[in-house]
């Protein structure tokens, strides 16, 4: 029994590496193959701190004839090491995968879940990876967060508005001012960011750039404006922000009412016109009827 | 040939008005006429295929394109509205103006208005590209639209050219619901149905009478509306050759010309089918409508010089490349066809007294209709080919225009149509009405209720 | 970086939860090297309902990661009814500075996949232009001008194309009757019929229709550049301004005074003031909302090339 058990194993032993062997070479083969089909393609990742969320940004290209095509569908993985050693063959501080969008980009949004799981951590090494696509080629990307932080006061005197925006940085668990740096203002519009204050302006010793709102840029609609400040990472590819609203008075343009015209709706039409077609067609239609009467008539009129 | 003697006393009218009667009752079609009506009814069913393959794929099977987007269908619809202004001319405006010789025209008149404008509001669904949709016409109609006063003033002249043709069509209707033997059940029945118990009473002449001197002074109106109303769907827009305060009494001269031309053309062609119908369509006739045709074409002629030649001493700008390629360029052979062949050689043909001699007349009639056809075609074709924005840079099909067999098929279908419409009336109902006849020879009512009773 | 008791925690929950790496890391090698079917079934998950991929954390709990798929084309295109209405308070505008423009054609390339459009359909174009024989040429992209006074929807006959409050002119393709009316009465060319039935994705019938989308196209309708009110309701570019490589378009909203073509954010009166704009044709009294800036202190020198359709 205990002879034919081993017997049993070394045959099963000898049948596993056969299997393997064979499936090594298949593997390889189809290996080849896929390579010689697969396109290149470039990962990068960026980062976006606004109000403290933040959020990490992958973004994948290929080149198709010279240009460049945003690779969807694509999915990514994503490591966090604190310690900024990766075994990717035990997927240590692996969190999970994102999908690429149309614009070859997957977002990952900090949850607050997350955020307490890390709330000790003041730098974040990113890795995104893109491993055995079937279309494409693999390709990795990597990037710092550090804790840098904007804050923006906004003190409204005599009707003028000042903004004043502070950088500091996390330096061995205590805040320190960030100085000489250039930091942006902007006032929030529908589509994009207007600057105002002074181009190129850097920080003080104190970490601080003040500027003067514009007295006559519009808000919105409900009263208010809203302002930014943004620092952009030299090194990585991040933007930190700071953002506040405040109330203004210089309201919108409006919008004239959709009045009676040429180009308006048919229950919108131009009231001489309706009058003008209205008793036109009455009139007219009105004869038309009473001449179909006359023809009633004359089927009677044979009877008397 | 003899021309229609005032009768001398009451029992000559009677018999005159009894053989009169006898004299236009409809026939039978011959051999010719039969196939004439085998010839119209295969034109209009290899239309109908290509009508059913063009709803299944769409205009696609049209040489339209984004640049081109009316062609043949439009100019063919306008070409509808132009000759169904004759209703109008012919009864209307002869009868207000008291032109006694019109008698014997008023009912072939009417009858090609009416097959005209009926295929005009037909041939304008052929051009919709969701002719499911032609309810929305009515749902979401909208005033500030000149497509939604075309469907009214067409819907509406339509009603009032049926009622014209039908009013005077009364007693004859009875006439051969009393006179017509061995006739189908069927076609007794409708001349029953259709004759409203016509007794030939007095009562009933003065409803009729009454009836057409309404619709004689109310279709003036709607006829010039209709013309006009169509002109403004190209002159509410901007492009050269259509953005011309002209247009309006542009349109309604060359329909004037055009619907006077199909008349002659009609008399000719019943006077040559019905021998005895020279009596009613005599020389005089010709020469008269050769008149009126001259003086039409004066009136055309004038409006089309203000159309041309006024854009083309500025010459400015988009107006200059549209009308150079009228003048000499891509559709110089066709312009010029058309103005010498369409106008100016009628005009001088029907000055003189040979030229209005019925043949003659009839030639210069058929070149008045095929130069308006092609006239309208002109009209709407090279202007969509010069929007105001460059033609630079479009797909190739997309430059040029040239209708496709499926269109022209489908739009000679809507002619062969309007054409069946009018030989089907006449197979069936008098085109001369005697009783009109003898009203313009003061003959009264009352001795033509004798004749009828005869 | 000095080991915190906080830090030893999570590396001590990091190896307690090293097993289910593995399993998940499998998995996911797994979806990875499975290929198309099962990506397939991923796309289509997230495209549909915009749900979050759940995956686990270095300590083994649960995080969410966005699955971050954008926008399907109509994801915020109203329907038919809804659409007659304008976004409230806005009075949307374009600039076309025609000193940047060098012909790229992004802008109609990124315009064409949007709107699920084939090569010989065209919402947006570009025009060679010259004002005088002196002249240089330039390069005049033209998308519909949305005018405020539009010639097309005075004459149609059903309320098919309609002015909002936003300024936008859009199409009702449910209800156009396709008569073409619009087509003629617009004098820059910019409308386009469905002649056959339009070549769309085989997925087509996924769509809702929209005329915020222009979406999925219908045979024997009109249609034209709507401006993107899709992407206007979720605060973003039209798709021509935001592919442009040289910032030719700026898009903004009149009533705010402000206009961008992604990078710089100018005041829209006072550019048009300063730098001369002009609207295509203004003697038609049509009022387009589409402004351009002369081609003067161009940024590209003008290169003919081989006359060609648009791309």
């Amino acid at each position: 029994m205990k002879k034919y058990i081993t017997l049993n194993r070394n045959f099963v032993a000898i049948l596993v590496l056969i299997i393997s062997f064979i499936a090594m070479n298949v593997n390889a083969f189809a290996q080849e193959d896929s390579t010689s089909e697969k396109q290149s393609a470039s990962m990068s990742l960026s980062y976006k701190i606004v109000n403290g969320i933040k959020t990490l940004k992958v973004s994948v290209e290929s080149r198709v004839d010279g240009k460049r095509e945003p690779v969807e569908n694509l999915i990514v993985n994503l490591y966090l090491n604190e310690v900024k050693k990766y075994d990717t063959t035990t997927t240590t501080g692996w969190m999970g995968n994102l999908l690429t969008n149309k614009e070859g980009v997957g977002e990952f949004k900090f949850t607050e879940r997350f955020n307490e799981l890390t709330k000790n951590m003041h730098e974040f090494h990113f890795l995104a990876t893109s491993n055995s696509d079937l279309r494409y080629e693999d390709s990795e990307a990597e990037t710092f967060i550090y804790d840098v932080f904007v804050k923006l006061d906004v003190v409204t005197e005599d009707s003028i508005s000042t903004a004043t925006a502070t950088l500091t940085k996390f330096v061995d668990g205590v805040e320190v001012p960030l100085a000489e740096t250039e930091i942006k203002l902007f006032v929030k519009r529908t589509f994009g960011l207007f600057p105002f204050g002074e181009e190129g302006a850097v920080t003080d010793e104190n970490g601080q750039i003040v500027a003067e709102v514009p007295s006559d840029i519009i808000g919105f609609s409900d009263k208010t404006l809203t302002l930014i400040a943004r620092y952009e990472d030299p090194d990585y590819d991040g933007k930190i922000e700071a953002s506040q609203s405040i109330p203004w008075t210089v309201m919108p343009y409006e919008n004239e009412e959709m009045a009676r015209s040429l180009w308006s709706t048919g229950h919108n039409a131009p009231i001489p016109l309706v009058i003008a077609s209205v008793t036109i067609i009455l009139f007219i239609w009105g004869l038309i009827l009473y001449l179909v009467t006359l023809l009633f008539k004359i089927k009677k009129e044979s009877k008397a | 040939m003899k021309d229609l003697e005032k009768p001398h006393n009451e029992s000559e009218a009677i018999d005159m008005l009894h053989r009169y009667n006898e004299d236009v009752l409809p026939q039978k079609f011959g051999k010719a006429g039969m196939i004439w009506v085998s010839f119209l009814l295969a034109v209009i069913v290899v239309g109908l295929y290509n009508y059913v393959q063009q709803l299944r794929y769409g205009l696609v099977v049209t040489g339209l394109s984004d640049t081109v987007s009316w062609g043949i269908y439009i100019s063919n619809f306008v070409f509808f509205v132009a000759i169904s202004l004759v209703g109008s001319l012919i009864t209307a405006v002869l009868h207000l103006l008291n032109v006694k010789w019109r008698a014997p025209l008023t009912r072939i008149s009417e009858v090609i208005a009416v097959s005209a404008i009926v295929f005009a509001g037909l041939i304008i669904i052929v051009d919709m590209g969701r002719p499911d949709r032609l309810l929305n016409m009515f749902i979401y109609g909208r005033i500030q639209s000149p497509i939604v006063w075309d469907v009214i003033v067409v819907m509406t002249y339509m009603t009032i050219s049926v009622l014209l043709l039908y009013f005077p069509l009364i007693p004859s209707i009875a006439y051969c619901r009393d006179h017509m033997k061995n006739i189908p059940k069927w076609q007794h029945k409708m001349y029953t149905f259709l004759s409203l118990n016509w007794k030939d009473t007095n009562g009933q002449y003065a409803i009729v009478s009454k009836a057409i001197k309404i619709l004689s002074i109310m279709i003036i109106p709607v006829a010039l509306s209709i013309h006009t109303v169509t002109s403004w769907l190209f002159a509410t827009t901007y492009r050269p050759g259509w953005d011309s305060t002209n247009f309006g009494a542009y349109f309604v001269a060359g329909a004037f010309m055009v619907g006077a031309a199909a008349v002659v053309a009609a008399m000719y062609i019943l006077q040559k089918f019905y021998k005895n119908y020279d009596q009613y369509f005599t020389d005089k006739h010709f020469d008269r409508m050769g008149k009126l045709l001259v003086l039409l074409s004066f009136v055309y002629l004038y409006f089309s010089v203000n159309e041309y030649f006024i854009p083309g001493y500025k010459m400015k700008g988009e107006e200059a490349e549209h009308l150079k390629e009228l003048f000499v360029g891509h559709y110089a052979p066709m312009f010029w066809t058309v103005q010498i062949f369409g106008m100016i050689i009628p005009i001088i043909v029907l000055l003189f007294k040979k030229g209005r001699k019925p043949l003659p007349i009839f030639i210069m009639s058929v070149f008045v209709i095929l130069g308006a056809w092609f006239k309208r075609y002109l009209i709407v074709v090279p202007t969509m080919l010069h929007p105001l924005t460059p033609m630079d840079r479009l797909p190739e099909a997309a430059k040029h225009y040239m209708p496709t067999f499926a269109e022209w098929s489908i739009t000679s279908a809507s002619l062969a149509g309007a054409l069946l419409l009018i030989t089907l009336f006449v197979r069936y109902f008098p085109i001369i009405s005697i009783w009109e006849l003898a009203e313009e020879r003061d003959i009264p009512h009352h001795t033509i209720y004798k004749n009828l009773n005869k | 970086m000095s080991d915190t008791p906080d830090k030893k925690n999570n590396q001590e929950d990091n190896d307690s939860g090293r097993r289910d790496f593995l399993r998940m890391g499998i998995l996911t090698a797994g979806l990875a090297i499975a290929g198309g079917g099962l990506r397939k079934v991923f796309s289509e998950d997230h495209s549909a309902t915009g749900e979050k991929v759940q995956a686990m954390t270095a300590d083994g709990k649960l995080i969410e990661v966005s699955s971050s798929h954008i926008s399907e084309v109509n994801c915020c295109a109203a329907p038919s009814a809804e659409s007659r209405v304008g976004i409230p308070g806005k009075k949307y505008v374009m600039v076309i500075d025609l000193s940047r423009c060098k012909n790229a054609m992004k802008c109609q390339k990124a315009c064409q996949k949007h709107h699920l459009l084939p090569t010989h359909d065209k919402y947006l174009k570009v025009y060679k232009m010259q004002d005088s024989p002196e002249a240089s040429p330039y390069w005049m992209p033209k998308p519909c001008l949305h005018c405020d006074k539009p010639p097309c929807v005075k004459v149609c006959p059903v309320d098919a194309t309609f002015k909002r409050s936003d300024g936008l002119v859009l199409i009702d393709n449910e209800r156009c009757i396709g008569c073409r009316f619009c087509m003629a009465a617009c004098p820059y060319s910019t409308r386009t019929f469905n002649w056959d039935e339009p070549l769309q994705p085989a997925n087509i019938n996924e769509y809702t229709y929209s005329p915020e989308s222009s979406t999925p196209r219908k045979k024997g309708t009109v249609e034209k550049c709507d401006f993107c009110p899709d992407m206007l309701k979720q605060g973003l570019l039209p798709h021509c301004v935001s592919a442009c490589p040289n910032g030719v378009y700026y898009f903004g909203d009149a009533n705010e005074d402000t206009v961008t073509n992604g990078d710089e954010t100018l005041k829209f009166r006072q550019l048009i003031k300063d730098k001369a704009g002009y609207r295509y044709m203004e003697s038609l009294g049509t009022e387009p909302s589409v402004y351009y800036l002369p081609a003067v202190n161009r940024l590209f020198p003008f290169e003919e090339e081989a006359p060609t359709e648009n791309i």
